[in-house]
């Protein structure tokens, strides 16, 4: 596979830039054996089958993205080693809440201070499914352009991407649909507890 | 535009774009306003939403990326216009294909083990040090719980030539009481040769989940052809996987496996129409 992207600084330094190259970045992390093969090595001897490597390695990608994005990583070990970090910890909570198997010796003395805080992205279902409503009553557009604009788009490319006439409807409308969401959020007391937990 | 103006300081500041000073002055605002507080707070609930939907987004991406994969070898929509056109000359293909590999089983069958060897057995340049002493070559196990070193399990432990030794034997039995991966793969091995995919098929996997890195490439090729044998690649989502990993992975089986999916491309896209 031809890599776009000569080593782990050029990968962080377009995922932060939010915009295609964050997504460029990203594909060629989730489609290289290099980032892939470990993980699987260790889903494989804990338990897991090749489908549930791959499903941590997707889980770990969108912490990868969001840490990078939000500044949580620190860039002290290798893009490899942490997002391997992430996987393991992602399938230990997996496995205990499964109860499904006794940990091996390597998953056991895992240090979670080894990692540059991986958090959790790991809804429970209830607030995924209030998430779910909340953003669809948004509307597909709205979602759209609060996405890009969050992830650092300019305003030209969400007009282009979306199919807005010019910047200044990107403008307004990222505006209205932040407002929506916000009277959204006021207006269900509920959905305010849920994302503040 | 005011309140506009308003929002997009705090929305800067939630995105750490706002300037050092820009900041301290935020800040300092902060801790006596608040209407400020509120409206943040607010605004990182809004936050949290978008970060979720951002995330199903690339979930949804990466589910693509991985289809990519299997759809570059599966046929692309105007093949289906022409289907009616090819459809004869496709079944012609695959049955040369199934022939060709029928054929290649039976060329396989024919070879005599001490070839299989030879023409399968990688460079292992990581093979680790099994030159062990005789003295050295049992293993104990210390019972910790009783605070006492205790030989309650002895098990010899083989070097690799003597595996291959009693592979050549064509000793079955005898390579499935050693508990080595290595010994495992060459029983793997036997085990196609008599026909008994399923069980190869096993002895591979357990190959793959050891520690032991140069057999595990070999065991994936090998589970990944058993598994051709066995009928049972379409349904097997690991073998692909494997097939894929060995191909786009930086390995002695990448030209290898790139070519065995090449060879796929046919029956794949035959499966597919079909």
């Amino acid at each position: 596979m031809k890599l776009d992207f000569k080593d782990d600084k050029a990968l962080i330094h377009a995922i932060k830039s939010g915009n295609q190259m964050r997504e460029r970045a990203l594909k060629e992390i989730y489609t290289s054996g290099k980032f892939k093969s470990k993980v699987k090595q260790i889903i494989l001897s804990n338990s897991g089958n090749l489908q549930d490597a791959e499903d941590m390695i997707q889980e770990g990608i969108i912490v990868l993205d969001k840490n990078i994005r939000n500044d949580k990583f620190k860039g002290e070990s290798s893009l490899e080693i942490y997002l391997t970090s992430i996987c393991k910890f992602l399938w230990m909570n997996q496995i205990r809440k499964n109860s499904k198997v006794n940990l091996s010796d390597d998953f056991n003395s895992f240090d979670l201070v080894a990692m540059d805080h991986p958090g959790t992205v790991l809804l429970n279902n209830e607030k995924s499914q209030i998430l779910e409503q909340l953003l669809d009553a948004l509307g597909k557009k709205c979602k759209r352009v609060l996405s890009l604009w969050k992830l650092s788009y300019s305003m030209p490319e969400i007009a282009e991407i979306v199919g807005l006439s010019s910047e200044g409807m990107a403008r307004k409308t990222k505006y209205n649909c932040m407002k929506k969401l916000k009277e959204a959020v006021v207006a269900n007391p509920h959905i305010s507890t849920l994302l503040k937990n | 535009m005011e309140e506009e103006n308003y929002f997009e300081r705090i929305e800067s500041y939630l995105k750490g774009t706002l300037t050092k000073e820009g900041k301290i002055a935020f800040e300092q605002e902060l801790l006596s306003n608040p209407k400020l507080q509120e409206d943040t707070e607010m605004h990182k609930l809004a936050f949290s939403a978008i970060e979720y939907e951002i995330s199903n987004d690339l979930k949804t991406k990466m589910g693509s990326w991985l289809n990519e994969e299997e759809e570059s070898i599966v046929a692309d929509p105007s093949t289906f216009k022409i289907r009616s056109l090819f459809r004869p000359l496709a079944i012609a293909v695959s049955l040369f294909l199934l022939v060709s590999l029928g054929l290649n089983f039976y060329a396989h069958k024919e070879f005599s083990n001490e070839k299989i060897v030879s023409a399968m057995a990688p460079p292992f340049e990581n093979t680790p040090d099994r030159t062990r002493s005789a003295e050295d070559r049992i293993l104990t196990k210390k019972d910790n719980s009783q605070g006492v070193n205790q030989k309650d399990t002895v098990q010899l432990i083989y070097t690799e030539d003597e595996i291959i030794k009693i592979f050549k034997q064509d000793s079955l039995q005898q390579l499935e009481s050693i508990e080595d991966p290595i010994a495992d793969y060459y029983a793997g091995i036997l085990l196609i040769n008599d026909k008994r995919y399923s069980e190869a098929l096993e002895k591979f996997r357990a190959v793959i989940i050891s520690d032991n890195p140069d057999y595990q490439l070999h065991a994936k090729l090998e589970y990944v052809k058993t598994a051709l044998l066995n009928k049972s690649y379409k349904d097997d989502q690991e073998a692909k996987a494997m097939l894929i990993e060995l191909k786009d992975g930086q390995n002695n089986y990448s030209k290898v496996a790139a070519e065995l999916y090449r060879k796929l491309k046919i029956p794949l896209r035959k499966m597919f129409i079909s």
